[in-house]
């Protein structure tokens, strides 16, 4: 790869061990997809919690900030497996808080802002058309690349850490241009009711094309006037099939400035009707059942949705013994509380998981198992495409039928 | 006679092992216990069949950010696969393999899914790019 003068000083350990390593490590990455050159970032956003990490990635974290390592540029972290708050009662391992706790303490050791939401493009920051970050949640991703023009690829954790600590990534996927354009044509032949639909749009054309290089281009949203939260459900479906961008005509930037150019009607086209969707629906969980627990979660709740969600709670009790969860971030519940949204939710039974997301939760599994928990009910494609690992069924469902369900304790 | 299969892209050194063959992506978020690398979904078509010492080859890569953290813990915890191969993979796929340590290749040729099965004996060849088929691991 072309180096600059600095990036070469960096790999030659001038800046210290912690940024030479990380530069060597994004520079084998960069090789094998044939970057170029590094280019610099804004912003990094990292995956980091002890779910995932484990005891040795902690003491990597921990080697690594005895080594100097410090952001060179604003970091945010992403959803958590807890929420300190509530791990006791939920009845997660203490010595898994405690490993929580450290990671926490290294991280702020590097200047790194723990945020922990999942959705930062919502709450924290909203990155320009061009500008070029290293976004650790591939819905974040999605979302950057799509709705903003922003331009990151799928970052893991050690990857979004070291473009942390160096300031810039290896130049290849989405960074680039002609990853960037439409590939397919997508046609919707039926309409979209709430959130659930939107994610299950996500989903079946996700699965469709599941590559890294596909990127869809709807022709035809416009009309359904998408909020950001719909687009926010569509995009985190496309991506666990590892699709990083899509384009729909007239709502996001790229397409919308450059369609003319493009030649859309020459791209290979799929359609989708409502049969497809209710497929999806009937494979992620269909019948009648009994209901364990509601979730909402996945990605987190905007203020939009946790006001939705208090209406629809309004005057209503959950039915004992199922719990209704919702997770968000710290900043939206603190908005949400002083709307008198928290207090609504609170009233009819709803618990919060501030800055955790569910399906991240530590020990989920044996959480289950614990609590008795079977059939999940969610308006969430994505939590329930993730929590089958854990040996939940999932029944996806609009966000009205979810709470039709916690109350009732089941679901048609 | 060994055959081959050509990738687009490896790294990592010349390894060999059983090969695990799976169809319709792979993410270990999704699919494993990563306590035990086994996988862990209901119905899936490995149900308890394990990953680790495999050379785990896969037609794509799925999304979810855990895999950069996720090979590394399984890796340290002895369950990890051997090798990782794809028709299609991603970055979080490419950036956790690299960081644990975990050779990875792929652009596997199309024709390679009507020849390679489970239970063969495979090595992935990194320097010269390509998968071969060694023998049936029964043999």
């Amino acid at each position: 790869m072309e180096l600059t003068a600095e990036e070469r000083a960096m790999l030659d350990g001038v800046y210290g061990p912690a940024v030479q390593e990380a530069l060597a490590y994004q520079i084998r990455v960069g090789e094998y997809y044939g970057a170029r050159r590094m280019v610099r970032v804004s912003q990094a956003h990292i995956t980091a919690d002890s779910e995932v990490m484990g005891p040795k990635g902690l003491a990597y974290l921990g080697a690594l900030v005895a080594k100097g390592a410090r952001c060179a540029v604003p970091t945010t972290t992403n959803s958590r497996c807890l929420d300190f708050a509530q791990a006791q009662a939920l009845g997660q391992n203490a010595t898994l808080v405690e490993r929580e706790r450290e990671i926490i303490h290294h991280l702020r050791e590097m200047g790194v802002l723990v945020t922990d939401t999942c959705t930062n493009y919502q709450s924290i920051y909203q990155p320009r058309l061009g500008e070029h970050i290293a976004w650790g949640d591939t819905g974040a991703v999605i979302y950057a690349n799509s709705v903003f023009g922003a331009r990151s690829n799928f970052e893991s954790g050690p990857a979004a850490l070291a473009a942390a600590i160096t300031g810039r990534v290896p130049e290849y996927g989405m960074h680039l241009d002609i990853h960037r354009t439409p590939t397919v044509r997508v046609r919707l032949n039926t309409r979209l009711n709430g959130l659930a639909d939107w994610g299950m749009l996500g989903r079946v054309v996700g699965k469709q094309l599941a590559h890294y290089d596909a990127v869809p281009v709807f022709v035809d949203l416009a009309e359904l006037e998408p909020t950001n939260d719909a687009l926010k459900h569509l995009g985190a479906n496309l991506a666990t099939w590892s699709v990083a961008m899509f384009h729909v005509v007239d709502v996001t930037p790229e397409i919308t400035l450059n369609h003319r150019e493009l030649k859309l009607n020459q791209l290979p086209e799929i359609s989708i009707d409502r049969a497809a969707l209710d497929e999806e629906y009937a494979a992620l969980g269909g019948g009648a059942k009994q209901v364990s627990l509601v979730v909402f979660s996945a990605p987190h709740l905007s203020l939009l949705e946790l006001q939705e969600l208090a209406k629809l709670l309004k005057g209503r009790k959950v039915r004992s013994g199922i719990p209704l969860i919702v997770t968000t971030s710290a900043a939206v519940y603190r908005m949400a509380e002083q709307a008198g949204c928290v207090q609504a939710i609170q009233d009819a039974g709803g618990q919060f998981l501030i800055g955790a997301c569910f399906y991240l939760l530590d020990g989920l599994a044996q959480l289950r198992v614990r609590h008795g928990w079977d059939t999940l009910v969610t308006n969430s494609v994505k939590l329930a495409n993730n929590i089958q690992v854990h040996g939940f069924r999932p029944v996806v469902r609009p966000m009205e039928e979810c709470v039709e369900a916690a109350v009732r304790g089941w679901v048609e | 006679m060994s055959r081959c299969f050509p990738l687009a892209r490896a790294w990592g050194w010349t390894t060999e092992g059983p090969a695990l063959v799976i169809r319709g992506g792979f993410s270990p978020r999704y699919h494993l216990d990563r306590a035990t690398g086994t996988f862990r979904v209901r119905g899936h078509p490995f149900e308890g069949k394990t990953v680790a010492g495999m050379i785990l080859i896969c037609d794509f890569a799925r999304g979810g950010v855990a895999a950069g953290w996720a090979l590394y813990a399984m890796h340290d915890a002895g369950v990890a696969p051997r090798a990782l191969i794809f028709g299609v993979s991603n970055p979080v796929m490419v950036q956790g393999a690299l960081f644990a340590g975990i050779p990875i290749a792929d652009g596997l040729a199309d024709e390679a899914w009507r020849e390679i099965g489970a239970g063969q004996w495979v090595r992935l060849n990194v320097e010269h790019k390509v998968l071969q088929v060694l023998r049936s691991h029964h043999e």
